[in-house]
């Protein structure tokens, strides 16, 4: 994984392919290497879907070799949502797959002279970039199946659906799962409609012929791995609830919490959580023959994910994560597992974030286009933007636009972009982060690791409401380090609890790259990586301005608790002090 | 005390079919203690575990929609709805633990209030208990054996969310102690109110 392979698309000439040396960005992976990539060779004022912007698909430090949980990959760009930069990421295969090639990065430069569409195919023979008008304006399955017809069975790919080519803001870039199907986004932040102005509908990768990427200490790696296995499988969540009943166990708790978005973020609670919970989720998938437990991509030991079937038994789409439950479901007040689960594959077949697309029907819900709790007429307005009508386009564009279009003053948004399941007036440590996260609002920009571990920012007395802010950036901080390494970020609630699990990882990334990190030296790679994207945001006009909730979650009170955010502007202004 | 029930309904279902009924638990399960109980109290005495699962096992604990870190020592002292969950995932559930390093990030109704005082001892409270996830799975199943007590109206809507499973699958059904048809029982109960009493078998033990 020591080189870079970058694709010229145009406009002076035709798509082209070029590999050079890894050079200044050895070191990098994942977040790590998009967000160098962007901020040092993308211009923060350019126009997201220009020719100045690039598109980077990069594997974390780990991925290609046999470290579990080592998946994950990342697309970064400069975001046509948000116009600030933007790091999203996905499990799937194409990590592994990428890394055993021997590329730390994909970029996609330029923009072609014209409206035609390509494909690249990249394998142990090299770079091929070919004509794919005949992909046009197919869905991700449909694309990935003619894919199949040409490749056969052995490749993965990284996609877009209609609503990438259309070059919409929620656009997100599929990654195939290990059954070849397109169920895996980097869903967040438009990255799709990037690829799209790139002219590029699919990479497709093969690693055929190529083997395992090798640890320079294999002995010790491999001891650090089955160390940090253990680690994982012995723990509570990622041992027992995650395999169970995936992510969507939250569905249940964070609804008792008070804390469940509901009704586009009117109330905390949901009548109808018990439906669409994880646990009934698990229930229906193993009564119908899908499964409740799966892993998204080879080396997944915590295999949070499964397989939905309709009720004749046939895949429809993967088990919909708890995110998405929560957006089409109890923020748009739908309570049937079934419509969510044809949401979710709607979602994945035109290529669009699941988040953004459940908060923009919430308030198209609010704008009086459907009534809340309409899973028909919530089914219908998401396949507007597959069949490309003006009212698609608008839905495809995110909640921000369509809250702008249709006047509606209550849009979850920071940044532009929406924000996930937890609602920041019940969760005020989260709101620090929805607010600051150099990504708009993103749950998983703070994610976890613990900060008595890192010893990020000094020592927190976390029971103290002051020490939110600090802990919003110690989690910001840790998260971005642990998307460099391309392990998933599910990991986190095992080295929270778990000193030996969290010493294993580290010893996991030294064998292999012959390092001697230790944790502070994470916690450097984590400031580096948000301070290179701050800076960005920073030149590309961003202020303290836009590190704020909208207006409404100060002035209007949450149920049940009847609480409004109230983190101080000031304290806000203070996360990035480090 | 004991509850006042408006119907007692027996249903048997396959084995296999039990985790299906499972998710009853997370519903609410209706019981009454003497006020003034510690909610460690109440789940020592109407769970079928012991101290060290209550203790390990049992990491999130909501009181009417608050978090409890301190199950000792936070009583109950009047209706009240308490939920019991394994760890869970994300920053929301390490934020939600109890005693979680990251309890800070949900500051601003962090500690149960106003329930540390006794207000009067011999008086019944009614409380509803909800078991999610991995508690749920491991009792569950005793815990309809054994029969609980649940909203009447609640069931129903469960009933009728998994009602062609349940009515393929249940072999019987047994109404205020006379047999009805499975398909009968939206009919039977759908104007009860207030609380029924639920057993569940299983064709095999």
């Amino acid at each position: 994984m020591d080189k870079i392979l970058r694709i010229q698309m145009g406009p002076e000439q035709a798509p082209a392919a070029r590999t050079e040396p890894i050079g200044d960005y050895a070191g990098f992976g994942g977040r790590g290497m998009t967000s160098a990539i962007i901020a040092g060779e993308v211009p923060p004022l350019c126009h997201p879907l220009g020719e100045d912007n690039k598109l980077v698909i990069a594997p974390g430090l780990l991925s290609g070799s046999s470290a579990a949980m080592s998946g994950r990959i990342s697309v970064g760009c400069k975001s046509p949502l948000t116009g600030g930069i933007k790091e999203a990421n996905s499990g799937g295969q194409p990590a592994q797959v990428l890394a055993r090639l021997g590329y730390a990065a994909i970029v996609l430069e330029g923009k072609p002279a014209d409206d035609k569409l390509y494909k690249v195919v990249v394998n142990k023979d090299g770079v091929e970039i070919l004509p794919a008008d005949d992909l046009k304006m197919t869905g991700n399955y449909d694309a990935v199946e003619r894919l199949k017809a040409e490749y056969g069975d052995k490749f993965c790919c990284l996609s877009i659906g209609q609503a990438g080519e259309m070059k919409l803001a929620a656009a997100t870039v599929a990654c195939t799962d290990m059954e070849l199907r397109p169920s895996r986004h980097a869903g967040r932040g438009g990255v799709g409609a990037v690829m799209g102005s790139k002219g590029v509908k699919a990479i497709v990768l093969d690693d055929s012929g190529m083997s395992m990427r090798s640890a320079k200490d294999p002995d010790k790696f491999k001891e650090a791995n089955k160390t940090f296995v253990a680690g994982l499988k012995n723990h509570a969540v990622t041992g027992q609830g995650l395999p169970a009943y995936g992510t969507n166990v939250l569905t249940n708790v964070v609804n008792e919490a008070g804390a469940y978005p509901t009704y586009n973020f009117k109330t905390g609670r949901f009548a109808g959580a018990s439906a669409i919970s994880g646990e009934t989720q698990a229930e229906t998938e193993t009564a119908r023959g899908g499964k409740a437990t799966h892993g998204c991509h080879r080396g997944c030991v915590i295999r949070c994910s499964g397989i939905w079937m309709d009720k004749d038994g046939h895949y429809l789409t993967k088990q919909p994560e708890y995110e998405t439950v929560w957006s089409h479901g109890g923020n748009c007040g739908i309570d049937d597992l079934d419509a969510i689960a044809m949401l979710d594959r709607l979602d994945d077949d035109f290529g669009l974030d699941t988040i953004e697309m459940g908060a923009t029907i919430g308030v198209a819900m609010e704008a009086g286009l459907a009534e809340f709790g309409d899973s028909d007429r919530a089914i219908e307005l998401v396949r507007e933007v597959g069949k490309a009508t003006p009212l698609g386009r608008i839905l495809g564009s995110g909640a921000a636009v369509t809250g702008k279009v249709f006047g509606v003053e209550r849009v979850p948004v920071v940044k532009n972009q929406s924000m996930p399941a937890y609602d920041p007036r019940s969760v005020q440590g989260m709101g620090v982060t929805y607010a600051t996260s150099t990504m708009g609002a993103d749950h998983t920009a703070g994610y976890a690791v613990t900060a008595n571990l890192l010893g990020v920012g000094g020592n927190v007395d976390a029971l103290k409401p002051e020490g939110q802010i600090e802990l919003s950036r110690d989690l910001q901080v840790a998260t971005a380090a642990i998307d460099s390494t391309g392990m998933c970020l599910f990991i986190a609630f095992a080295i929270l609890d778990q000193e030996e699990t969290f010493q294993a990882m580290l010893d996991m990334i030294n064998s292999f790259h012959g390092l001697n990190f230790t944790a502070d030296d994470v916690t450097d790679m984590g400031k580096k990586i948000l301070k290179l994207e701050r800076d960005f945001n920073e030149r590309a006009g961003f202020g303290p301005k836009d590190d704020r909730l909208p207006e409404y979650f100060r002035k209007e009170a949450l149920e049940p608790h009847n609480i409004t955010f109230q983190v101080s502007d000031n304290d806000l202004d203070t996360v990035y002090n480090f | 005390m004991a509850i006042i029930f408006s119907a007692e309904v027996r249903i048997t279902v396959p084995y296999k079919r039990l985790s299906l009924l499972r998710l009853l638990t997370a519903r609410g399960i209706r019981f009454e203690i003497p006020a003034g109980t510690s909610v460690k109290g109440l789940l020592q005495q109407v769970l079928p575990a012991d101290e060290n699962y209550i203790e390990d096992s049992i990491q999130t604990v909501f009181m009417d929609c608050r978090a409890v870190d301190d199950i000792e020592n936070t009583m109950i002292l009047g209706p009240c709805t308490i939920a019991v969950s394994s760890a869970m995932p994300g920053v929301f559930g390490a934020a939600f633990r109890k005693k979680g390093v990251y309890s800070g990030l949900r500051c601003g109704y962090r500690e149960t209030p106003g329930r540390r005082e006794t207000e009067n001892p011999d008086k019944p409270a009614v409380v509803t208990l909800k078991l999610f996830n991995k508690v749920a799975e491991d009792i569950g199943k005793a815990m309809l054996a054994k029969g609980i007590y649940m909203d009447a109206q609640e069931f129903l809507k469960f009933w009728k969310q998994q009602q062609e499973v349940l009515e393929k699958e249940c072999s019987r059904t047994i109404i205020d102690g006379k047999p009805a048809e499975p398909g009968q029982i939206p009919q039977l109960l759908e104007g009860k109110t207030g609380d029924i009493r639920l057993e569940v078998l299983t064709d095999r033990q």
